[in-house]
């Protein structure tokens, strides 16, 4: 056996294990006022089949996050560092016609406002059919026959009326449930939810995502789940990261997420919501950072109750606590 | 706003000819006249056989009765040559309105395309479409068709199809291309950052794909409005440029020939031979913009909004 053997096929096992894997991910976006930088190294594994989610206020970079793994960049944006690579290959050296079908039958996506994530011009089943052509089986019939079906599954009690019905004529609730179809149409591996319910009242949230939880792991497929509302994540997430100026802070297995948070962010973020204190809301002293600076100290410091002389000095240091669970904090883990 | 199913039984067509409230205009009325006589226009001869209306062969003179008034026998009077004038004004009906049609579908076609493509792509694409656009649209419609009618007019390339009706087809469709890519464009550029396009892309659709999938529904309501619109405009062009001899010549019967043949009369009290034609016209025009209206109000996705 040559040399070197070894070393490739572990490359290779760890390649299968990991469905998606960033590794310091950075995205530059030129405006009129100068560069933002929404991404500024952001590190995710996904593993097949699996659930997580990604928790941050507006502007931490979830969207951009998703974004950079479907390669779809806003105007002026671009990935100006990290790698981004599914099952062990690099998205960012897909041709157009790779990229193409890297999307949708591999990496779906559904959106926050679902009524216009639909197009206003064509009908319910004329979109199920499309998403399902362009990414399964192009024959009509068998199209057809699945548009059915997945609104069964979905539970639309007469898929017959909802596929003739327009964008225009589902409640919110209704157009969500036949974006995850869509979404589903496409037979993907991973799933994309940007905020799936914010849009949706407190009853309605809690069954569109269960149903989204269902369907996604009926299928086998990864689900990756972003949203402002920890509440929401932590009902479908099994994995939850906690995002901050533009980077996953900390990361880890829902349960230590959600009891026992190392970095101060997620601790003030988890008060805030007063998950674990019950007292009335709080809210974190200080101002989101801006994302036209880069960040090469703790993002976080000046907000910080933890805040110390090593924090203004060095750059972060990542801590790596064992069952996937990671922090990018001075504090390290085993302080309270 | 509501969201009770509006009446999705009805074919998108019944809506726009007919209205949202059932019923017949005098306008859409009109129209369906207009298409009838288009229609019968050439068999109007052996028609008026069987029915009692004075109709004559539309390109036989009658040397005895030339420049006659308007009467029982000819009910719009005669042309210098006594050319029956209702028979022709009848008989052109047809020409008009099918150049017309061909013209715009061709042209506005092709510019929907263009447009939507440059909405979708953006950046030199877009300007470049623009640039070729505001240079067609700077050349006067009349001074185009002339300049067409010098560069083509000793080509023989039309084959079996007269070399005059396939100029005035390409002169109609020259002005009727930006008219479109620019009225397209506009509606659609604010789509590329639509939610539901970025949606389809990450479901995998290509360029095309999006821009016949997504971006072309959504300017057919501009898109049927402007149709009309512009096959009103596509009948003054086609009869301004015959009556400056291009295009069709007498003695096939065409509206603007035929008012040319009546500008000199006019002035000697002969009015008859220049306002029936001229009247055709105006009626067409009307009748066709009416629909205009109409198909902008009519297809909004909720049926009857927007």
């Amino acid at each position: 056996m040559p040399v070197g053997t070894e070393g490739v096929s572990i490359n290779s096992d760890t390649a299968n294990e990991t469905l998606l894997s960033l590794s310091g991910v950075e995205v530059t976006i030129n405006t009129i006022s100068g560069p933002v930088h929404p991404l500024q190294g952001v590190d995710l594994d996904v593993f097949p089949g699996e659930t997580v989610g990604l928790v941050g206020e507006s502007g931490s970079g979830k969207s951009m996050t998703l974004r950079s793994i479907l390669r779809l960049m806003p105007p002026g944006g671009a990935i100006t560092g990290g790698a981004v690579k599914w099952l062990g290959n690099s998205v960012l050296n897909l041709d157009a016609d790779e990229l193409q079908s890297y999307r949708g039958s591999q990496v779906a996506m559904i959106y926050q406002n679902p009524v216009s994530a639909l197009d206003p011009m064509l009908s319910v089943e004329r979109q199920i059919v499309d998403a399902f052509k362009a990414n399964r089986e192009n024959s009509d019939g068998v199209a057809e026959e699945y548009a059915r079906d997945v609104l069964r599954d979905l539970e639309f009690g007469n898929p017959d009326v909802i596929l003739k019905r327009y964008p225009h004529q589902l409640s919110g609730g209704m157009a969500q449930r036949v974006n995850i179809a869509l979404a589903l149409a496409c037979g993907p591996s991973l799933i994309l939810a940007d905020e799936p319910t914010t849009g949706l009242d407190m009853t309605t949230q809690i069954r569109v995502l269960d149903l989204l939880e269902r369907q996604v792991s009926a299928r086998n497929a990864a689900l990756l789940f972003i949203s402002h509302d920890l509440r929401a994540v932590s009902r479908v997430a099994r994995n939850i990261g906690i995002m901050y100026a533009g980077q996953v802070v900390e990361f880890g297995p829902r349960e230590r997420i959600l009891t026992n948070p190392s970095h101060p962010y997620a601790r003030a973020l988890l008060e805030c919501m007063n998950l674990r204190t019950g007292e009335r809301p709080r809210s974190i002293p200080g101002l989101v950072p801006q994302m036209t600076e880069e960040y090469n100290l703790c993002a976080f410091r000046n907000r910080c109750s933890s805040r110390m002389a090593v924090c203004d000095e060095q750059p972060l240091p990542v801590h790596n606590l064992g069952e996937r669970h990671r922090l990018l904090c001075h504090l390290g883990p085993g302080h309270d | 706003m509501t969201t009770i199913a509006p009446h999705r039984e009805r074919s998108l067509f019944a809506r726009v000819f007919t209205g949202p409230a059932a019923g017949i205009t005098i306008r859409r009325s009109l129209f369906f006249f207009m298409l009838f006589l288009a229609v019968i226009g050439p068999w109007i001869e052996s028609i008026g056989q069987w029915i009692p209306i004075p109709v004559y062969d539309p390109l036989r003179p009658d040397p005895f009765n030339p420049v006659s008034p308007p009467s029982a026998e000819h009910w719009f009077g005669t042309d210098t040559l006594g050319l029956d004038i209702f028979t022709r004004v009848i008989v052109a009906t047809r020409v008009d309105f099918t150049l017309a049609l061909i013209g715009v579908t061709l042209g506005g076609g092709l510019g929907c395309l263009a447009g939507a493509w440059a909405a979708y792509r953006r950046g030199w694409v877009d300007t470049v479409a623009l640039r070729f656009v505001e240079v067609v649209q700077s050349f006067p419609v009349l001074l185009l068709g002339l300049a067409l009618f010098a560069a083509l007019g000793p080509l023989d390339i039309f084959g079996p199809v007269d070399h005059g009706m396939a100029v005035l087809v390409i002169a109609i469709a020259m002005v009727n291309f930006p008219l479109y890519l620019r009225q397209v464009r506009s509606v659609l550029l604010p789509l590329t950052e639509a939610e539901f396009v970025q949606a389809a892309k990450c479901a995998g659709l290509g360029a095309w794909g999006i821009v016949w999938n997504h971006f072309l529904p959504n300017a057919r309501g501009q898109i049927l409005a402007l149709f009309a619109l512009t096959c009103a405009y596509a009948i003054q062009i086609i009869a301004g440029l015959s009556f400056i001899g291009l295009g069709i010549e007498p003695p096939n019967p065409e509206w603007g020939s035929m008012i040319k043949t009546g500008a000199t009369l006019i002035v000697q009290g002969h009015w008859w031979v220049s306002v029936f034609p001229g009247a055709a016209i105006v009626l067409s025009v009307y009748s066709l913009t009416g629909f205009s209206v109409r198909s902008e109000t009519v297809i909004g996705p909720g049926g009857t909004s927007t």
